[in-house]
């Protein structure tokens, strides 16, 4: 076997999208094309790679010893922290990556984004890399070939407890060779760590509200569906029609009237009393939003349309809303009851907004014709959304982003943040089809863009009638699982007490251990001891389930720690305070935590039957 | 030899502007000791090749740096004159 079938079944065993898109028919680089690579035998007899760029010669490497100068380069960072990301751009030959990865621990992440696939080819033929290619810490994303893994990565693996401390590296030479995707590399970490602050302030913001709403929301559970009742009624091949809030609405009513009972026709929270006004009677209602001022909602004094939300909605919403309830995500703590009673938990992710999330919805029950309207994630003037409205958001800026006729149009960091979650999405479920029925706004990459009049002509040719089947649908629980709901939060109820004792068991602990290391040094048994007990604690805790329920409020009250707590100093003394400092004041928040909670929790106890 | 290591650390590293910051001590200490090897040997009867080299070394690197080659001016710096002081080192013992 050669260098190159060798790192193709690495790879194959290790990384099944990177092996798919190598492999797939006219897989290759488009962009920054190479005239000329080679590698080079070294004064010291290891090997360097040399490119012809832009009529200009490069060598990538020492034209000694690659491996020394890795060595040496990669001195300048530190890799003490826990759990640490480190970005690198450029993979080159592997001798750089292959140096961070001597110096990464068990569950450090390393994500590397190489822009020239013409030398990643290379380098497969030439060089063995099996030891990198087959370390799943490390991911590899190519430009062309996978170069959206390096983004989804990004986003998934950076969280509050590493926004701060992760580190970036850059292959030597690279950024000055291939200006243009150093840019875009940056510009993917500058658009991750707003992904996550924004996270972490919706967290922070929404934390006791989203408890709130869930306690209050309980009470609909008996007389609830989920989705997956839901999905067994869907007409087979039929096509969703999202309607959202755009501008662009208002050109499309009678289009829409026309897709009444051959499409299934969801429409996402302030564009309901549009849709109803203008005589659009959507077969769903979705709403999502923890705050959503119930005006946003409807000005109706009450909804029965069928609604689709999360057990954490706005409780306002719920209560204004009388018809059939359709629990699209019942939270992890309420998972563990309908795992109880023999149910699949509803469990869609939300996502940046609620049309997105309808979007999940409806890829959960198993849609693959989704037609989009009313996307347009643009100003149409100075209008942000249908019938004629100007929003003001203090929360969000003005950005430019390509519209649908390849020109520039003024959007909001928001709606530019969702084209890139649809984009991402769509690119990630191939099998669905995706349709951007507007003739102005952003685009959507991935999306087929048609009127909505063709796409009802091509996509919507049956007809249905959702009225007779959500008569038939299910209600999820009967009255022998709601007694066993009832006992699950009982037990929730009980759990707090022991779970705030164990937090002052930890507290206790830790500071014990200030104490005695701020007079000498922890002896190895000491401090393992210590450890071994502080793990015992934090592990009864998380494994309560209503500990999900807390986790939020923790998260978001002790959001400035976390920050803090995987950053080492490498003193090991210093450093040891520090973490026990900060496992205190988490302690804490689990205390304020369950004393919030349980007042609401056992009034919806008393509520729930 | 320290001196040598500080400044191509930072040329390896990509920190040009540093590295550049500290060359002119270096090459200063450099050409210091390339002197006192010359003093030393005067009188000396004994003709050494890698004294005769040390130019031609020096030379090659100011060529690397004058070509924006920091990499390799280093490599020379590295495994040419720290192995040529060496040399030297033994040879006058």
């Amino acid at each position: 076997m050669d260098y190159y079938e060798q790192n193709l079944e690495t790879i194959k065993n290790n990384r099944p999208f990177l092996y798919q898109s190598l492999t797939e028919e006219n897989s290759g680089a488009a962009t920054n094309r190479l005239e000329e690579i080679r590698s080079v035998i070294t004064k010291k007899s290891e090997k360097a790679v040399v490119i012809k760029y832009r009529n200009k010669e490069f060598r990538l490497n020492s034209s000694y010893s690659p491996a020394y100068e890795a060595e040496r380069w990669a001195n300048q960072y530190e890799f003490q922290n826990i759990n640490s990301i480190m970005l690198l751009f450029g993979f080159g030959n592997g001798v750089f990556a292959g140096e961070i990865m001597n110096r990464m621990k068990a569950n450090d992440k390393l994500l590397i984004y190489e822009p020239c696939g013409d030398i990643f080819y290379h380098v497969l033929h030439n060089y063995d890399l099996a030891d990198i290619l087959g370390d799943k810490r490390i991911s590899i994303a190519v430009e062309n070939i996978n170069e959206f893994e390096f983004h989804n990565l990004l986003f998934y693996y950076m969280d509050v407890t590493n926004i701060n401390s992760f580190i970036t590296c850059m292959h030597p030479h690279f950024d000055k060779i291939f200006e243009s995707s150093c840019i875009l590399f940056w510009k993917e970490i500058k658009a991750a760590v707003v992904h996550t602050r924004t996270n972490i302030n919706t967290i922070i913001r929404f934390g006791r509200r989203e408890i709130d709403n869930l306690l209050f929301n309980l009470k609909y559970l008996k007389d609830s569906s989920t989705i997956w009742e839901l999905k067994e009624l869907i007409p087979d091949k039929a096509a969703a029609v999202i309607v959202a809030a755009g501008p662009s609405v208002a050109s499309q009513i009678e289009e829409l009237k026309r897709a009444k009972g051959r499409a299934v026709i969801f429409a996402v929270d302030r564009i309901l009393d549009y849709l109803l006004d203008a005589g659009v009677v959507p077969d769903f209602a979705v709403t999502v939003d923890p705050m959503k001022p119930i005006e946003y909602f409807s000005k109706r004094k009450e909804v029965t349309i069928p609604l689709i939300c999360l057990m954490y909605a706005n409780h306002e919403i719920l209560r204004l809303h009388t018809g059939k309830k359709i629990i699209c995500n019942a939270t992890e703590f309420l998972a563990g009851a309908y795992k109880k009673i023999n149910k699949k938990p509803p469990l869609i992710p939300s996502s940046p907004s609620v049309a997105t999330t309808a979007f999940s919805i409806c890829a959960g029950l198993g849609f693959q014709k989704i037609i989009l309207v009313g996307q347009d994630l643009a100003y149409d003037g100075k209008y942000s959304h249908a019938g004629g409205t100007e929003e003001v958001n203090g929360y969000q800026q003005d950005v430019f982003v390509e519209d649908i006729h390849g020109e520039s149009v003024r959007s909001r960091t928001d709606w530019k943040a969702f084209i890139t979650w649809y984009q991402d999405r769509i690119t990630l479920s191939p099998e669905i089809q995706v349709i951007d029925a507007k003739d102005k706004g952003a685009k959507i990459k991935g999306t087929l863009i048609m009127p909505l009049k063709d796409a009802i002509d091509t996509y919507c040719d049956r007809e249905y009638s959702l009225d007779g089947i959500m008569k038939q649908i299910e209600r999820t629980n009967r009255t022998e699982d709601i007694l066993r709901l009832k006992e699950y939060l009982e037990k929730s109820l009980a759990s707090l007490e022991r779970i705030k004792k164990r937090a002052r068991e930890g507290i206790k602990e830790c500071n014990q251990l200030i104490d005695r290391t701020a007079v000498c040094p922890l002896t190895g048994e000491s401090e393992k001891s210590s450890q071994l007990k502080l793990g015992k604690i934090n592990k009864y805790i998380t494994k309560q389930p209503v500990y999900f329920l807390m986790d939020f409020l923790v998260e978001g009250q002790s959001a400035e720690q976390l920050v803090k707590i995987k950053q080492l100093t490498g003193d090991d003394r210093r450093d040891n305070l520090d973490t026990y400092e900060k496992s205190k004041f988490v302690y804490e928040a689990i205390i304020e935590a369950s004393d919030y909670i349980k007042p609401g929790l056992k009034e919806a106890i008393q509520e729930f039957l | 030899m320290k001196i040598i290591d500080d400044t191509t650390d930072l040329f390896y590293q990509q920190k040009i502007k540093e590295g550049y910051g500290q060359l002119g001590h270096t090459l200063e200490k450099l050409a210091e000791a390339a002197d006192r090897i010359s003093i030393n040997n005067k009188g000396n009867y004994r003709h050494d090749i890698r004294e005769d080299s040390l130019p031609e070394i020096l030379g090659s690197a100011m060529e690397a740096m004058e070509a924006g080659d920091m990499v390799l001016f280093s490599d020379i710096l590295q495994y040419e004159l720290k192995e040529a002081f060496r040399e030297i080192a033994v040879l006058n013992k």
